[in-house]
């Protein structure tokens, strides 16, 4: 690949950033190092430029969602002891049984959202219930030091956080991030329209509900 | 909820949403204009494992066609083999005459049209199949274009909560607007839970917290500046089924899908199914049509009858019945669609298109394990919307069950004629539901459209 194709491509993507509070001196490359200015002599790469994005399985998804959440599954107990729902529906998700169906559909279809959105409406209650009682060395949800504390500073902290547990995304510390400010002001509406008392509930679960069914989480 | 209203708020506020979302275009044309409730409809059944043609849509007299000259004819009904309580003798109904197995359909001969002596090019399971479900002859195991039910969902559009259903029936939809890819279910006693939230267990979730989601999702989808993945095609498509399946989830559509529910009695009814045998042909058939009465879906794909792949001895006892409790259900769902009325008058099954099909045909001679494997010439089924009823459509030879060339404009036999291949009868199919069928680069039976 040539350095004008490489160059041409971050351009690309950094005219796409959204602009309210985005970052002026250092762009959101997904963790990718910035590839150096025109002029600079680069090798060129032995793979092919990129790749298409791919969904996660739901093997990988559900593999996933215990390593972001720190032991947590979307599991159910019907009365005959605990069942993991990824692997009660995995035939109408589409996961291959080797027998019938040999090739998963790796679509975003509406069944694998559905019922995504349903496993982060049962993990994050849970997640939620445990990270506050939990000493802040063993936190993995709220991660700055007062866990029902509503400051900007505070919330921002544990977001950058949780972006780089959910989407390996590194936000430097006191950098100015769009996708955080809009986590920020999702925290804010859901603790502000929460009865007394339950603000920094309602406003994690909030989060943890729209990280679970961020793209960026889904896909890779 | 009113179809109407349900309709308006979700599926339609969702249509409008979405397209530009995903920067597809919907397929225009003969349809335009036409009110959205008047849109055609389309059930595609299959019969999985291969059925067999002798027992159903293309008998022979077993006093004609003897275990004696079997040899000569290369046909050997076997008839008298079955399972005790079937016919030993083909059925006569109306114009037609079936195998014994036909079940109930036989009663409902005003309504479909068989064809008969599909070539196949095929004894592969998975190439026969996906040859009937796309309308095109599949690269080696893998289908070539898009699924006939997703081709007709592009074009009917998404004004329905799940346009495209599917359960177990392969979809493909690379072609086609996201909209237009099935939404698979994998039993119907699933379907209910996949339209509710969290499965109908409490979440304790306040719903401020979720309301501040669900805006927060509708900000971020409308959002075109997006990063790294969260900008791809695939995200975008993603951000739309989000949406949709929040919509989804916050209806009552469920519970036109809880086929246990004292409120559905008079579906199990009709059916003839419980809530411990709802997992049978006749459950499904129910699924297909609560599916399009209720408006959730447009278009309805389901496997009715499943292990038809009688290779031994099985063909006897397992064939026979559950070939007839296929035939049986679909029966039960042409009845329930023709007493039906649709929005806007007349019957559901006046604006339905239905085709039944399975794989290939079965050898017309029993082999040495008392069963049948796989043949290249085969039947197919269809009903409703657009068809011609009554006729039977091409024909087999009286040597070996072969396919006969037709006259595509009669419908006939003709030495002369076409090779009946699969993608005839799906441009059929399309062409009678009022559909482009140009991506098929087919021609129709001209016979069977009315």
């Amino acid at each position: 690949m040539k350095w004008w194709w490489t160059s041409l491509l971050w351009v690309s993507v950094l005219t796409l950033g959204c602009s309210s509070g985005s970052s002026k001196k250092s762009p959101d490359l997904g963790g990718v190092d910035v590839p150096p200015p025109p002029g600079d002599v680069i090798d060129p790469p032995a793979g092919p430029p990129a790749r298409n994005p791919r969904r996660l399985t739901i093997e990988q998804l559900n593999r996933s969602l215990p390593i972001v959440t720190d032991g947590l599954s979307w599991t159910e107990d019907f009365g005959e002891g605990e069942v993991n729902l990824f692997e009660v529906l995995a035939s109408t998700l589409g996961v291959p049984d080797y027998l019938l169906v040999t090739e998963e559909n790796l679509e975003p279809s509406l069944i694998v959202t559905k019922f995504l959105q349903d496993a982060a409406q049962r993990i994050c209650v849970r997640w939620v219930e445990r990270d506050k009682t939990l000493p802040l060395e063993q936190r993995t949800l709220v991660t700055h030091v007062e866990w029902a504390s509503l400051s900007e500073v505070d919330v921002k902290t544990s977001l950058r956080t949780l972006h780089l547990r959910f989407f390996a995304r590194y936000i430097p510390p006191g950098e100015d991030d769009a996708k955080v400010q809009a986590h920020y002001d999702l925290f804010q509406a859901a603790s502000g329209a929460a009865p007394a008392g339950a603000e920094a509930s309602d406003g994690w679960t909030a989060i943890c509900l729209a990280l679970m069914n961020e793209p960026e989480f889904m896909m890779y | 909820m009113k179809r109407r209203t349900f309709l308006q708020t979700t599926g339609l506020a969702l249509g409008a949403m979405s397209l530009p979302a995903i920067g597809m275009k919907r397929v225009t044309g003969a349809l335009d204009g036409v009110d959205v409730d008047e849109l055609p409809l389309l059930i595609v059944c299959e019969f999985q494992g291969g059925w067999d043609n002798l027992l159903g849509l293309d008998p022979r007299d077993p006093t004609l066609f003897t275990d004696s000259n079997a040899l000569e004819t290369g046909i050997q009904p076997a008839y008298d083999r079955l399972t005790p309580g079937f016919s030993q003798l083909p059925i006569n109904a109306g114009p037609f005459v079936f195998g014994p197995c036909i079940g109930e359909l036989a009663q409902m001969t005003d309504h479909f049209s068989v064809i008969r002596g599909i070539n196949m090019g095929t004894l592969t399971h998975e190439v026969g199949m996906r040859y009937f479900i796309t309308g095109r002859p599949p690269s080696g195991l893998k289908a070539r274009g898009d699924s006939v039910a997703a081709v007709a969902t592009g074009q009917l559009g998404d004004h329905w909560p799940v346009p495209n259903l599917t359960h177990l029936v392969e979809s493909y939809a690379q072609g086609q607007p996201a909209f237009a890819t099935a939404m698979p279910v994998a039993a119907v006693g699933h379907l209910q839970y996949v339209l509710r939230k969290t499965l109908g267990i409490p979440t304790g979730i306040r719903p401020s917290v979720e309301e501040a989601v669900a805006a927060y999702f509708a900000k971020e989808s409308a959002c075109a500046n997006h990063l790294g993945v969260g900008g791809t095609s695939l995200a975008a498509a993603y951000r739309v089924n989000r949406l949709k399946a929040l919509e989804l989830a916050s209806s009552k559509l469920y519970q036109q899908f809880e086929f246990a529910s004292p409120a559905l009695a008079a579906v199990r009814e009709h059916y003839g199914f419980t809530a411990g045998t709802m997992e049978s042909p006749v459950g499904r058939a129910a699924l297909a049509s609560q599916a399009l009465k209720t408006g959730l879906s447009r278009v309805v794909s389901v496997r009715l009858s499943t292990d038809l792949d009688t290779h031994d001895n099985s063909w006897s006892f397992d064939h026979p019945t559950r070939l007839q409790s296929g035939f049986t259900a679909l029966a039960r769902l042409i009845a329930d669609l023709r007493d039906t009325e649709a929005p806007g008058g007349g019957s559901y099954l006046s604006r339905t298109t239905i085709i039944a099909y399975s794989e290939f045909g079965r050898t017309a001679m029993l082999n040495a394990r008392g069963g049948r494997d796989h043949n290249l010439s085969n039947c197919a089924l269809v009903a409703g919307a657009g068809i011609n009823p009554g006729l039977v459509i091409g024909g087999s030879s009286d040597k070996g069950l072969a396919p006969e060339l037709i006259d595509l404009q009669t419908g006939k036999a003709s030495e002369v004629g076409k090779s009946l291949k699969p993608e005839h009868v799906m441009t059929t199919v399309l062409k009678a539901a009022g559909l482009d069928a140009s991506a098929l680069m087919s021609e129709p039976i001209e016979a069977l459209l009315a």
